[in-house]
């Protein structure tokens, strides 16, 4: 028998070989249809790459990752070993993330109301009210509080460090990870005035920090591992899903875990790291200035420049001589000795000159300058106050809708609610044991 | 999800390239996901920033008998991608309904993008045979949408159209918004009308240099604009669907955080366009040069089979960067960079010191 299978495989062989030659050399190219032909195209290719053949070399590269440029980035603590990000982190945050969910509706009528500053409507109040109550409690209080607020005209409420970091608390064990929601809470930190809360601003700050990088990495873990979405189907309500469906969500559940907390500590830099942020540098004859940020505590020794974003503090220790920041556009920048400094405070501490020349440029960003724009944007954290107040004032101005949008980045999403004035400059927040 | 799977998710983007390659060597190509249709040039508007010139309609146009044979029954052979009707506005073709009801019976999914002024007169065809998507443009809120359209009243057809298509259960209408210099600030203060509207997504599409839009290069969106509309759709992303389409690029492995699916350039590979004359094109430039052949003269799936070598083929040259916009990049507007990078030193190098330890 072998000795008539042998040449018949081999004629097959090369009957095979040259179809291919030719069809490579001289034929019309085919176009893979039906279901199979394609899906083991794929399979052989997807084994052709895992041996490394193929890989196209003169095809672009992404961009470069956050912090390869210009301004290094923060050093992350791995989120596998927080503790925070668990199984059920994941179940809720991908149920509270479903596109039309009530969460998201929620969302969608706080931001109208935010961005048009009306009067809520009835109809409005109902669906926060509805959808707030699948929220964590302290989370929902808050949001009550500031709807209630707005339906009667009154000031937005203000909650203390302690409050904050509490419903922070919260909605991590709840496994509730969202940027609005974290951005939301980081806005509120504008009303911490006392030196209570202030003693508890970088903690607070540490924890929205962790909070955003917990949610980027859930949104790439879930791309990564892309579960098939499985649709619910009505004769199972009684039942609940089968087991062949609850054993695959569960697998899913642990890839994306899985995914998430391996990319937790490399992963690229956050909206927060990324936008509204300035550059300034410890003056010469300075005295140092800690700064806190979500990976630790820095001294920056005059001569040293440095990137300040809304995350960062800054720490004077107690004494006569202050701190001065210089900044290339609005000069130097006394800080007054014994404070912790937040974004909130900034705008208060630039000088009677460089207010001047800020309200200048905010004038001609009004009447529509972009180069102006992008002066105010490269220095938000000096001048969100100062744009706030701008469109607050003529909100029809040219240059009003693209200072909008430098709020936004700032801001995190659209509001029109002004935070108060800090009260840096009267010295009513002293750091501990420097009460007078 | 056995290991193939998750390896392939893992790596797709390579993987599609590769593939898209190994294949073309091999003389194989995969049929085409989508094909977009300019099925008229006809449009009852002149927006500056039109693709396709839209405005007269033009004789050599495909009629009704072409489009169902050429076009659709030809989507039947490759495996029925989704047909794309675009324009100038297609809604204006007088038999719109008569194709679309033609691509139904074959169970080819169809999609459209409109300016939506039509939309409500022809809702039963909508009803009766539902599109998988529709995308309404609007490019501001009302005063700039109709200024910038140059009719009185089509920001308010727009969102008519947006609710009347929901109210009927269709799919999926997205609001489409073209970037332009114009109106890349406006997307603040656009967030109340997109949340109300209905429409179930939001895509900010940008403009290329390609038709009306040639002449009107001043209107493109500056690198700054670009980089504020990238980082407000990404934060917009928690609160509801927004994408960046096509024509940014790819953000990398940032991609997640501004769209669905990971990027990747489909020109010639995954999608291709019927120009309103019948030509095969890699994507909507209306450079006769990219013409791979009229379906006229030779069928749509042996174009499709044996054309556009160099977007396939790998290599240096643009076509075959499957990570940026060939149409941007074809004019030398590349706006990945801009748009994702994090900023140099957030933007101020002359004060910049190289910092000796410490912090950052
Ligand atoms: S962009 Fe659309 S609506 Fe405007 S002219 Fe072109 S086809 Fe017509
Ligand atoms: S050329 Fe641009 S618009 Fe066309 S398919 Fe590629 S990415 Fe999309």
């Amino acid at each position: 028998m072998k000795w008539i299978l042998v040449p018949l495989l081999w004629t097959a062989a090369v009957v095979v070989a040259l179809a291919v030659i030719w069809r490579m050399w001289h034929g019309r190219n085919v176009v893979l249809r039906g279901r199979w032909s394609p899906r083991f195209v794929r399979m052989v290719v997807l084994v052709l790459i895992v041996v490394g053949v193929g890989i196209d070399k003169a095809s672009s590269e992404p961009p470069p990752e956050a912090g390869r440029r210009g301004v290094p980035r923060v050093r992350h603590v791995a989120l596998a070993s927080s503790g925070v990000l668990t199984s059920q982190a994941v179940t809720r945050w991908r149920h509270g993330n479903a596109r039309l969910g009530p969460w998201q509706t929620v969302k969608q009528a706080i931001v109208t109301l935010d961005a048009t500053a009306a009067s809520p409507d009835s109809q409005t109040i109902e669906t926060i009210r509805v959808g707030t109550s699948l929220l964590p409690e302290q989370f929902r209080e808050l949001l009550l509080a500031d709807v209630n607020a707005i339906e009667k005209g009154q000031p937005i409420p203000t909650v203390d460090a302690a409050k904050l970091i509490a419903t922070l608390d919260e909605m991590e064990r709840f496994g509730f990870c969202d940027h609005w929601s974290v951005a939301y809470l980081w806005r509120k930190s504008a009303r911490l005035t006392s030196p209570g809360d202030r003693t508890r601003l970088a903690e607070l700050f540490v924890r929205i920090e962790r909070h955003a990088r917990m949610t980027d990495a859930l949104i790439y873990a879930q791309v990564a591992v892309r579960p098939t979405p499985i649709s619910p189907r009505a004769w199972m309500s009684k039942a609940g899903p089968s087991r062949e469906i609850r054993l695959h969500e569960e697998q899913i559940q642990q890839r994306i875990l899985a995914a998430a907390q391996g990319d937790f500590s490399t992963h690229q830099a956050t909206t927060w790291q990324r936008d509204a942020t300035m550059v300034a540098a410890v003056g010469d004859g300075s005295v140092p200035v800690t700064i806190v940020r979500p990976d630790g505590r820095h001294e920056l020794r005059p001569g040293q420049t440095f990137t300040f974003t809304r995350l960062d503090l800054l720490e004077t220790s107690p004494g006569e001589k202050p701190v001065v920041l210089r900044h290339l556009w609005l000069g130097q920048i006394e800080l007054l000795a014994g404070r912790t400094l937040s974004v909130w405070d900034l705008p208060a501490l630039i000088s009677p000159e460089a207010k001047k020349k800020l309200q200048s440029v905010v004038e001609k960003a009004v009447a529509g300058d972009e180069l102006a724009a992008e002066q105010l944007q490269r220095a938000l954290p000096l001048t969100h106050e100062a744009i706030r107040i701008a469109v607050e004032e003529t909100p029809r101005a040219k240059g009003a809708p693209r200072l909008r949008m430098l709020l936004t980045l700032f801001d995190d999403t659209v509001v029109r609610d002004r935070p108060p004035q800090s009260p840096v400059t009267r010295g009513d927040f002293l750091l501990p044991g420097m009460e007078r | 999800m056995g290991i193939l799977h998750r390896l392939f998710n893992r790596r797709a983007q390579e993987v599609w390239r590769a593939q898209t390659r190994l294949l073309h060597r091999l003389g194989y190509v995969f049929p085409p996901q989508a094909v977009q249709w300019i099925s008229t040039s006809a449009c009852d508007l002149r927006c500056p920033h039109c693709y396709s010139c839209a405005g007269p309609k033009s004789d050599r146009e495909l009629t009704t008998d072409e489009a169902k044979r050429l076009i659709v029954d030809e989507l039947v052979e490759l495996d029925r991608p989704t047909l794309v009707i675009a324009g100038g506005e297609p809604l204006l073709r007088a038999d719109f309904a008569e194709i679309v009801q033609h691509a139904h019976g074959r169970d080819v999914p169809w999609a459209l993008h409109t300016h939506g002024g039509h939309v409500e007169r022809l809702l039963d065809v909508f009803r009766n045979f539902p599109p998988v998507m529709v995308a309404v443009s609007l490019d501001g809120p009302r005063e700039y949408h109709d200024t910038f359209r140059g009719r009185r009243g089509c920001f308010d057809q727009a969102l008519t159209a947006i609710r009347a298509l929901k109210g009927i259960g269709c799919k999926e209408v997205v609001a489409g918004t073209t970037v332009t210099r114009q109106n890349a600030d406006l997307l603040a203060d656009m967030v109340p009308t997109v949340l109300s509207c209905g429409a179930d997504s939001w895509g900010l599409h940008l403009m290329t240099a390609e038709g009306r839009a040639a002449e009107n290069t001043a209107m493109l969106a500056t690198s700054s604009q670009l980089r504020r509309a990238a980082a407000f759709a990404r934060r917009m992303r928690s609160v509801m669907h927004v994408e960046l389409d096509d024509e940014w690029g790819s953000a990398g492995a940032d991609d997640c955080y501004y769209r669905d699916e990971p990027f990747l350039c489909g020109a010639g590979r995954s999608t291709c366009v019927v120009s309103a004359d019948g030509h095969l094109m890699p994507c909507t430039t209306t450079d006769p040069s990219q013409s791979q052949g009229s379906i006229r003269d030779c069928r749509l799936g042996e174009l499709w089979a044996d054309g556009f070598a160099a977007f396939r083929g790998g290599g240096k040259q643009p076509q075959a960067d499957a990570l940026d916009c060939w149409l941007q990049t074809r004019h030398g507007r590349s706006c990945r960079r801009c748009a994702f990078d994090e900023p140099d030193s957030a933007g101020e190098p002359a004060l910049v010191r190289v910092s000796e330890g410490g912090a950052r």
